[in-house]
């Protein structure tokens, strides 16, 4: 790929963190505290986590909570960098949408038109996102996607919503293979630097192409899925007994909702 | 008299674009036979192979399976279909889960699941890449993964896109001697390939497809594979023993090396 290919290098990392994020469960084998609760367990907690921090409207309460997941994922092994940033692009993400309400928000002035209530909105509802995003990013690096389906179906969970879950996972990852695929071809095909008008011309013709080839893909596969009994994408559960880290991973839960709802 | 394992009838099928790749076909196969659909690339085999295995509408005809009146769909359980491209049939996390996929999405016994899985990795020497994302396999790991998997609901019909495409010469062996023992069984066997010197090593029965994709030849395989001309019209080189043996103008060609050896050795003798 060329230094002046941005289409190759947006297209290329896109399908490598893509990619990462969906295939690579690395981190959910690893030896670390929250890959060793019982997905059950972990599921209900890390989403009693996100109820609790939910309803605040101030910004300490959902900042415990981001302090908290840092934690959780120190002790779990997981990559800081990249958690950081599967967390922090959301939060900007949402700031730039909130952050109109720091001046529009009438109330004592802080800096210019930035009110103190107004920055108190954005502060809590970016720190909000950020606590839910870094929970369930926590939740999804830690568990092996197979496993969470197991504990979702274990739960009752409407067969339709786990089907239709398990059905958009595989499409993201031929989606993205096919893209992989595409990325390699053409940079192992270029014979010199292309300007940026030629990458931006290119540009039309490989998401054309993606595309198609990503809607003829995704029929293999679902013919594949469906000569070996259908799409509904069950599996058989590796289940194991309750133990003392589940126990401890309850109490953290516990503890934190029960200061939640304390809070004054 | 044995049961009809597939019955097609006045079968079509044409392409988005508009392409006829198939007018018109009909094909029976008995319970148990070993059947190759032999032609050149483009001639349809594939598409050909899944409107058998009930996974596209046909735009005309019907298939029947096992006289039962009933949908490709209804008997997913003695049905299976491995495609050509592997990479399109392991779409789970590991290869243990794509060996458990077909037995758990038609509600077998999770112990006999295990049980079939540790004989199937076996079998086909996946043991060391069970745990191993299928997307990390080589093309040949993959090619007997993807086989593995769909022999994990012990079919009574299946039918195989290029079985060996990829496989180096070791498991090759693996692979055909696996075939042999589930045909041996009972089980129906239906292979499509581009390639006459496999023929013999999986079939019984030899269905060759023209680039129009209508069938010019059904038969024997010793009668058809000897057939050269044939076999040069429709785009298809003969095996190599046949050419070899046809132009050193020796008659009746061996098909398998086994055979050869035993031809070169008759003749040595005189």
């Amino acid at each position: 790929m060329s230094p002046v290919d941005p289409v190759g290098r947006s297209a290329g990392t896109l399908t490598d963190q893509a990619r990462g994020l969906l295939r690579d469960e690395r981190v959910a084998t690893r030896s670390g505290w929250l890959q060793a609760v019982h997905p059950i367990v972990k599921l209900l907690g890390i989403v009693a986590l996100i109820a609790v921090t939910v309803p605040f409207d101030t910004p300490g309460p959902p900042a415990a909570m981001l302090g908290l997941t840092i934690g959780l994922a120190v002790l779990s092994r997981v990559p800081l960098a990249t958690h950081a940033l599967r967390t922090g692009v959301p939060m900007a993400v949402s700031l730039v949408i909130v952050a109109p309400q720091a001046v529009l928000l009438p109330g004592a002035p802080l800096l210019g038109p930035v009110t103190v209530p107004g920055i108190s909105y954005a502060a809590t509802f970016t720190l909000r996102v950020g606590a839910s995003v870094s929970l369930l990013g926590l939740l999804l690096s830690t568990t092996r996607f197979a496993s969470l389906l197991g504990a979702l179906r274990t739960l009752r969970v409407p067969q339709t919503a786990v089907a239709l879950l398990a059905i958009t996972y595989r499409h993201l990852l031929v989606v993205f293979e096919e893209l992989s695929r595409l990325v390699l071809a053409r940079r192992s095909r270029r014979v010199r630097s292309a300007t940026l008008r030629e990458s931006w011309l290119e540009a039309g013709s490989l998401l054309g192409t993606f595309l198609l080839g990503a809607l003829d893909r995704g029929e293999r596969v679902g013919r594949a899925a469906r000569s070996r009994g259908g799409t509904a994408g069950r599996g058989y559960p590796r289940q194991r007994a309750v133990g003392l880290r589940d126990a401890a991973f309850a109490f953290v839960v516990f503890a934190t909702v029960a200061a939640g709802v304390l809070w004054p | 008299m044995a049961v009809n394992a597939l019955t097609a009838r006045d079968l079509s099928f044409g392409y988005p674009d508009g392409t006829a790749a198939l007018d018109g076909l009909d094909l029976t196969i008995e319970a148990g036979e070993r059947v190759a659909i032999l032609g050149p690339n483009g001639a349809g085999k594939s598409t050909l192979l899944s409107l058998l295995a009930g996974l596209r509408e046909p735009a005309g005809g019907e298939v029947s399976y096992f006289e039962t009146g009933k949908s490709a769909d209804d008997l997913r359980d003695r049905i299976a279909h491995c495609p050509q491209a592997p990479v399109d049939y392991l779409f789970n996390a590991t290869v243990r889960e794509d060996l458990e996929y077909g037995p758990a999405q038609l509600g077998i016994d999770r112990r006999e699941a295990e049980e079939r899985v540790d004989a199937l990795a076996a079998e086909f020497a996946l043991e060391g890449l069970l745990d191993k994302p299928p997307f990390r396999l080589s093309g040949g790991e993959q090619r007997r993964a993807a086989l593995a998997a769909a022999l994990s609901v012990e079919p009574d019909l299946l039918l195989l896109d290029e079985p060996v495409a990829d496989v180096d010469a070791g498991h090759r062996e693996t692979v055909l001697d696996a075939l042999d023992r589930r045909t041996e069984a009972g089980m129906t066997l239906v292979v499509s390939t581009p390639d006459a010197d496999l023929v013999p090593q999986v079939a019984h029965r030899v269905v060759v497809l023209d680039r129009a994709g209508s069938i010019v030849r059904d038969g024997p395989v010793r009668d058809v594979l000897t057939d050269g001309d044939l076999l040069r019209d429709v785009g298809v080189s003969p095996p190599q023993l046949v050419e070899a043996f046809q132009r050193a103008e020796l008659d009746n060609p061996p098909l398998t090396v086994t055979d050869a050896v035993e031809r070169l050795r008759d003749l040595d003798d005189c």
